[in-house]
């Protein structure tokens, strides 16, 4: 028992886990131990029962991790966003990329640039890197989730959270992300063309510029997006709302809603095409020459503060919807 | 079997038994372990994770042995995780198990179709 006891107390200390947690840990041990002795166990069948003092400490040592770090990373404060994370792999990158191809299920991704010259894969609570295929292939950064094979699920298992840390503008061709309900946030893209699709999780850009098209999906997923700049916009959604701040599109933003809002702050334009159930589109400092409306319900409303071109109403259809300028 | 699948199962377990009454940390290892071999993903740091995420409170009573145990008694988030947990276990075993019937649900069933195709 003594001999066990101090294996575990070396392992833990290995790990440099925190010493009020490795007194707690010890403190229980000794208790269970103890139990276990009257009961009649003998010291060889300790590890059958409370299991190898390596494995239990590597097991407690990342449920210490996952608790230091905290559920949120709200705001993207370049130097807390690694907290936490390893690193798993990076590539060399010498131009730009052809593409960027991230295929996810319930992962959260972070995609953030920095002054290194390559590609940094960091992850948090990776129970099996199998799971994943991540790898330079033509040009192109994949990052996928493989095909299911274990029975993996129900929801037991904390999902691992990817943070790609890119060179400073670095220049994607087609950068090109899917994911089902984990959340993504983009500090940096600086892509020809761009596409995010998510199911449920939310969607965080800042600082994006792309020369074609940004198209962006979403079922239920709430999106914020600052500092955009683009060719053309296409966003479609069902359920949840959009946000767009400091945008500027060269040509059109198209919109396509069922019952989630637009809300733009400071975004110019050519055109823009609304199309919605009963979404609401709620616009201040959107300066656009021309707009089409279509909605059933839902109410089309754009505050200028300067005076400028008036905003010329190319079609305009709706049931009960408002349709106004201030 | 996959190390994180059985994570879950060991975890579904511990809360079970903790629903059912307030345990000592070896009561707890000691029913599971007669039930299931445990060795590879170990019990202890599953209830210490739990225990911190709020699903478990603990507190000490004296023992007419040695010195005090620490009993974990499971919280009403605890009861509503485990409620979760046991209804995805329930669907997900179930639908295994429709599987496997369909082949028969007794060996010998399955044998004999099995050799009846074979020969």
């Amino acid at each position: 028992m003594k001999t066990y006891l101090k294996n575990l107390e070396a392992e833990l200390n290995k790990l440099r886990i925190r010493p009020n947690d490795i007194k707690e840990i010890m403190d229980d041990f000794k208790e269970m131990l103890e139990e276990a002795q009257n009961d009649g166990v003998s010291d060889d069948d300790l590890e059958s029962k409370f299991g190898n003092p390596n494995k239990l400490a590597s097991e407690l040592y990342q449920d210490s991790l996952e608790s230091k770090i905290g559920e949120n990373v709200e705001s993207v404060v370049l130097d807390d966003v690694l907290n936490g994370y390893e690193l798993l792999k990076s590539f060399s990158v010498v131009n730009g990329l052809n593409e960027v191809l991230i295929k996810l299920v319930s992962e959260d991704i972070i995609y953030f640039p920095s002054d290194q010259e390559t590609i940094e894969v960091f992850v948090k609570n990776l129970k099996n890197e199998n799971d994943y295929t991540i790898e330079m292939r033509n040009e192109a950064f994949v990052l996928e989730r493989k095909p299911l094979k274990s029975l993996v699920l129900f929801g037991i298992t904390k999902s691992p959270s990817f943070a790609i840390r890119v060179p400073n503008n670095l220049l994607v061709k087609l950068f090109n992300t899917k994911i089902v309900s984990g959340n993504v946030t983009c500090n940096q893209v600086n892509a020809k063309e761009l596409e995010i699709s998510t199911t449920s999780g939310d969607l965080q850009l800042s600082n994006i510029k792309v020369d074609s098209q940004l198209k962006l999906t979403s079922v239920s997923a709430d999106m914020k997006c600052t500092g955009i700049t683009a060719e053309k916009l296409v966003v479609s959604q069902v359920s949840g709302d959009c946000e767009f701040e400091t945008t500027n599109i060269v040509r059109e933003l198209s919109f396509n809603t069922v019952s989630g809002n637009v809300t733009l702050t400071d975004v110019t334009g050519e055109h823009i095409e609304y199309r919605a159930v009963s979404g609401d589109l709620s616009g201040t400092e959107v300066y656009v020459k021309t707009a089409s409306v279509r909605t059933v319900s839902g109410d089309f409303e754009i505050t200028n503060s300067k005076d400028g071109e008036k905003i010329t109403v190319l079609s305009k259809k709706s049931v009960s919807g408002d349709v106004t300028f201030n | 079997m996959n190390a994180q699948f059985k994570r879950g199962i060991v975890e579904l377990c511990v809360l079970s038994e903790l629903v059912q009454e307030d345990l000592y940390g070896y009561s707890i290892i000691n029913n599971i372990s007669k039930h299931l071999d445990v060795n590879e993903n170990t019990i202890y740091p599953i209830l210490r994770r739990l225990t911190k995420d709020g699903y478990f409170t603990t507190y000490l009573e004296e023992s007419n042995i040695g010195a005090a145990r620490k009993y974990y008694k499971i919280t009403e988030t605890g009861f509503n995780y485990y409620m979760e947990l046991r209804e995805s276990w329930d669907q997900f075993i179930g639908g295994v198990y429709e599987i496997l019937n369909k082949g028969g649900k007794k060996n010998e069933d399955i044998f004999k179709k099995f050799r009846s195709r074979v020969e």
